[in-house]
């Protein structure tokens, strides 16, 4: 595969207070690949999500990133967004008093209004939302109901992925979406990402476990380790840290 | 109407009201429920604003779902620039000068009765008042529709209205008070509701705009037995803004529903007092009132409840939620509990934060402006009163001012 460069890491250093947790990580994504970044806890698997993402909490100190050939830190998180990059967190977060419905819409406008596109009225949005829900095998009845507001684990992480499917990015992060989910679940979103897969779309799947992998199919496997990538392979890499762990490649790297 | 012609009951009423108001002396920062907010600045003069001012904001502010609208700009009934529909038989609604002729038994039996007896301004606007609404409905009656006050800020006032709610009759207030802005204005007004048994009675109250409005609103309430009062006040405009909220469960099995949002920026200062007080068994009372508070601006919340000894089975729940957009706002939060029965169950809650950073970033990560997910979260916690409001001009009318102050 060989699609134009969407996302491009070089040397990226970032620290979260005083704790240096990125130490040069080098990355190329190209449309139309999925990559699998594994790694054990604490190796910086997270922090790569939230840095692409721009929390505040986390300050660049070294390193370049472009994105669609134009620098990445220089945009705020809102545009990044808008440019087609999306995280679907760890985490969701709960915001009770926003309506699901209304902030998915709200959302989806927003992006179509930074791509000169009309803003979407309320019945042709339902019927699009009701549609990606059934896809993903969601209770209609979590449209109405607070921004993940008593959702339960596996809802929560749907709901991401649905997001993922009304806003369509370019770029799409999964921070260990897999996480906490049972197997319906995790075969329902990985549903939702795979058709989303298209030769002009990228997907960086971060995770612990090979499981997800075999729903969604990875090019290439990176091992992230202490802030830094110390083995990209093929997707056999992820079977063989299966069975083998991360210490044969852990041990000699620093 | 001129003092010269008020009925004796009326002039002797109006001496204990300065005689009292005398012995109390105008509370100070000493006096507990005064401590964010000076009282006098609600006892100066002030200049009339201009007469086409004053109509502009008749006309804009008379909600199209009152069935009636009575008008009072700077303590002055204005049947001018009212709404007044047809007369139905029984049902009183009119200027209280003109009730103390066409029901005088009624309003001489019911006015002042109800104002706390130990409060300076509930004490100044019964020596005072100029003038207000009656609103009598009979046994079995119900409004044909809301009935509005407009008070108009003009120089400074004292209105008092006035509402006899029959045996299980039904009832509809909306209250809005306003001022055009840039000029001082003062508007110190007691709504008294007496709901005799099985009455409901429905009152929403908005301060609707007036950037120089100092506005002292009492509210006293008297429910008998299974009576129901609901009450939703917002204050969300004006320089200075208090609203002191008095309500008695005389009667077993009554109800009170009591909400408000206070939604404060610039300098603007905002109280709100509440004493509900419990005097017979099995009665109800919730209460759910919210503020939201930026720039440098203090909003306050006092909320006392009482239950007597002899109201067994009260539920009471209480609730405060406060909201600081800025750095330099302040929020004062102190709920009181009273209470001497033994089998009750009573509940309070006191919350105050900030934005919760974690939801803002989340927003502008989906793509929201830093503005928009802030206005989004404001409104989400805003949200929960706004919504128990009906469709109609009322509530567009607080969304608007919302937006404006926020």
């Amino acid at each position: 595969m060989s699609g134009e460069i969407l996302l491009e890491l070089n040397g990226l250093r970032a620290k979260a207070g005083e704790t240096e947790i990125l130490k040069g990580l080098d990355l190329t994504v190209r449309r139309g690949e999925v990559h699998a970044i594994m790694g054990p806890n604490g190796s910086g698997k997270s922090t790569l999500s939230q840095v692409i993402a721009g929390h505040p909490g986390y300050e660049i100190t070294g390193g370049t990133a472009l994105y669609k050939g134009k620098d990445l830190f220089s945009m705020a998180p809102e545009i990044r967004s808008r440019e087609g990059i999306f995280i679907a967190y760890q985490y969701p977060v709960e915001i009770p008093g926003v309506a699901n419905n209304y902030f998915l819409r709200a959302a989806l406008n927003e992006h179509r209004k930074h791509k000169g596109l009309p803003e979407l009225d309320g019945g042709p949005f339902l019927r699009l939302l009701r549609e990606r829900m059934k896809t993903l095998h969601m209770d209609p009845a979590l449209s109405g109901r607070s921004l993940n507001e008593g959702f339960s684990g596996g809802q929560k992480k749907r709901n991401e992925v649905l997001q993922m499917l009304l806003l369509e990015p370019e770029l799409a992060f999964l921070d260990e979406t897999d996480s906490g989910l049972d197997i319906d679940a995790l075969r329902d979103c990985a549903d939702g990402v795979n058709s989303l897969r298209s030769p002009d779309r990228a997907f960086v799947v971060v995770t612990h476990y090979q499981r997800l992998l075999d729903h969604i199919v990875p090019d290439f496997v990176h091992v992230l380790h202490n802030g830094r990538i110390i083995r990209t392979g093929s997707k056999e890499l992820a079977l063989e840290l299966e069975a083998k762990g991360y210490e044969w490649l852990t041990a000699g790297a620093a | 109407m001129s003092v010269g012609v008020e009925p004796h009951w009326l002039l002797a009423r109006r001496d204990e009201a300065e005689r009292t108001l005398v012995r109390t002396g105008i509370p100070d920062g000493h006096d507990e429920a005064w401590k964010y907010l000076d009282a006098k600045q609600f006892l100066v003069s002030a200049q009339p604003s201009l007469p086409d001012d004053v109509s502009r904001l008749a006309a804009a502010l008379s909600l199209p779902e009152a069935w009636q609208v009575l008008v009072f700009a700077g303590g002055v009934f204005r049947k001018d620039l009212s709404r007044l529909a047809s007369q139905v038989p029984g049902i009183a609604v009119e200027a209280l000068s003109a009730a103390l002729d066409t029901d005088a038994p009624s309003v001489g039996a019911h006015l002042g009765e109800l104002d706390p007896l130990d409060s300076a301004m509930f004490a100044a606007n019964r020596e005072r008042w100029s003038d207000g609404l009656f609103l009598g409905i009979p046994a079995d009656t119900a409004l044909p529709g809301p009935v509005q006050i407009l008070d108009i800020g003009s120089g400074s006032s004292f209105l008092r209205h006035l509402v006899v709610a029959g045996p299980r009759s039904r009832a509809e207030i909306l209250e809005l008070r306003a001022a055009p802005d840039g000029i001082l204005a003062v508007s110190r007004s007691v709504l008294e509701a007496d709901l005799q048994e099985g009455a409901s009675v429905s009152y929403r109250s908005l301060q609707a705009g007036g950037d120089r409005l100092r506005s002292w609103a009492g509210l006293a309430a008297r429910l008998e037995r299974g009576a129901e009062f609901t009450s939703r006040q917002f204050l969300v405009s004006g320089e200075l803004s208090r609203t002191e909220t008095v309500v008695e469960l005389a009667g077993p099995d009554a109800r009170a529903d009591l909400s408000g949002l206070t939604a404060v920026s610039g300098g603007r200062v905002a109280d709100v007092l509440t004493v509900v007080r419990h005097a017979s068994p099995r009665a109800v009372s919730h209460q759910l009132f919210q503020a939201l508070a930026g720039g440098k601006s203090t909003a306050s919340f006092l909320g006392i409840v009482q239950v007597e000894r002899d109201a067994q089975k009260t539920s009471a729940r209480q609730s405060n939620r406060n909201l600081l957009l800025s750095r330099e706002a302040s929020i004062n939060s102190r709920p009181q509990l009273e209470i001497w029965a033994d089998d009750v169950k009573c509940s309070h809650g006191s919350t105050t934060g900030r934005l919760d950073d974690k939801a803002l970033f989340f927003l502008r990560s989906r793509g929201f402006s830093e503005e928009g997910a802030r206005a989004l979260l404001v409104r989400a916690f805003a949200g929960e009163l706004v919504e128990q409001l009906p469709e109609g001009s009322f509530r567009s009318l607080v969304e608007t001012l919302l937006e404006e102050t926020l």
